[in-house]
């Protein structure tokens, strides 16, 4: 139920019911109004999510720290391992990719804030 | 497009939060004052003890409510972590000393998210703070009244012995004649 609908080449099939809301030049985020979710393009896969476990994947995408991950000069801290409760998908990422990831899920949750006041002023409108 | 945010929950993540904080903050409470129940217990305070671990179920039902109530908004309840919980205190009287400064604490928490409330302007959940904030009047009270039986009578002699026995018999009076 979580999969994607994906083509071969992986990017995401555009339906009707899907828009992008925000696109950067590593990734892009599209919301499915048809399934409530969230399909994240990024690191050369197209994930869905509940919007749940989308706010939860900004949360834990912020939470790494880049200067530390910078500043250590241990091997393993060159890549961050990203792993979210019930989502299959796991991302391993390398200092600029968290940083470009962070950026697309910011912007993506900023559009999100947008769309909920836009529909908060309509409906006040039609009241 | 639909506001997926909103069909998730009414609460934004801000209040989210803060009621998650306030529900480890009761949570907290609820271990500390069954803390004090037990320092009570061994030292001979058998009727403060028993006070305490009534406080204790108190606000574990505090923490409840609060829990219900993010989750009935489609939020996600997070069930707090509690370590670190004290064991010794320094006296009789400190005990209760320490419950006051708790009780205060939680009225100044409660204020705090109420004053959150109104900025965001989420009216449904500032009317649901009302009873925390009514409830904060009784326990500040009762906290208050506890302490002062130290001055009144006095630790002195039979002291201690007549503070623990006066403890569980206070009574908050929510009327204009009390
Ligand atoms: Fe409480
Ligand atoms: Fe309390």
């Amino acid at each position: 139920m979580n999969q994607p609908q994906v083509n071969p080449g992986g990017t995401v099939q555009k339906t009707q019911t899907m828009q992008e809301i925000f696109t950067t030049e590593s990734g892009a985020v599209y919301q499915c109004d048809k399934r409530n979710r969230i399909f994240v393009d990024f690191a050369g896969s197209v994930t869905a999510y509940k919007i749940d476990a989308f706010l939860r994947l900004k949360k834990a995408v912020d939470s790494i720290d880049l200067s530390s991950m910078a500043n250590n000069t241990d091997r393993c801290s060159d890549y961050e391992l990203i792993t979210l409760c019930g989502c299959d998908r796991m991302y391993v990422l390398s200092l600029p990719e968290v940083y470009n990831f962070k950026e697309l899920l910011s912007g993506a949750r900023f559009v999100l804030e947008l769309n909920s006041m836009l529909h908060e002023c309509l409906y006040a409108q039609v009241a | 497009m639909k506001d997926l945010l909103r069909l998730r929950t009414s609460l934004t993540e801000e209040i989210e939060k803060v009621l998650n904080e306030q529900i480890k903050m009761e949570a907290d409470a609820s271990a500390m004052y069954l803390a004090m129940s037990a320092w009570c217990d061994r030292n001979g305070f058998d009727f403060s003890a028993g006070y305490f671990k009534k406080q204790s179920d108190e606000e574990r039902e505090h923490m409840l409510r609060l829990f219900k109530y993010v989750s009935d908004m489609g939020g996600r309840a997070v069930s707090p972590d509690v370590t670190g919980v004290q064991i010794e205190f320094e006296s009789f009287r400190s005990v209760f000393e320490q419950a006051l400064q708790q009780e205060i604490a939680v009225t100044q928490s409660f204020n705090r998210i109420a004053d959150r409330c109104q900025k965001s302007k989420d009216y449904v959940t500032f009317t649901f703070l009302q009873w925390f904030l009514k409830e904060q009047i009784e326990e500040e009270y009762v906290a208050r009244r506890a302490l002062e039986l130290f001055d009144v009578i006095g630790e002195e002699g039979t002291g201690q012995y007549e503070i623990d026995k006066r403890i569980p018999k206070i009574t908050y009076e929510d009327t204009y004649e009390g």
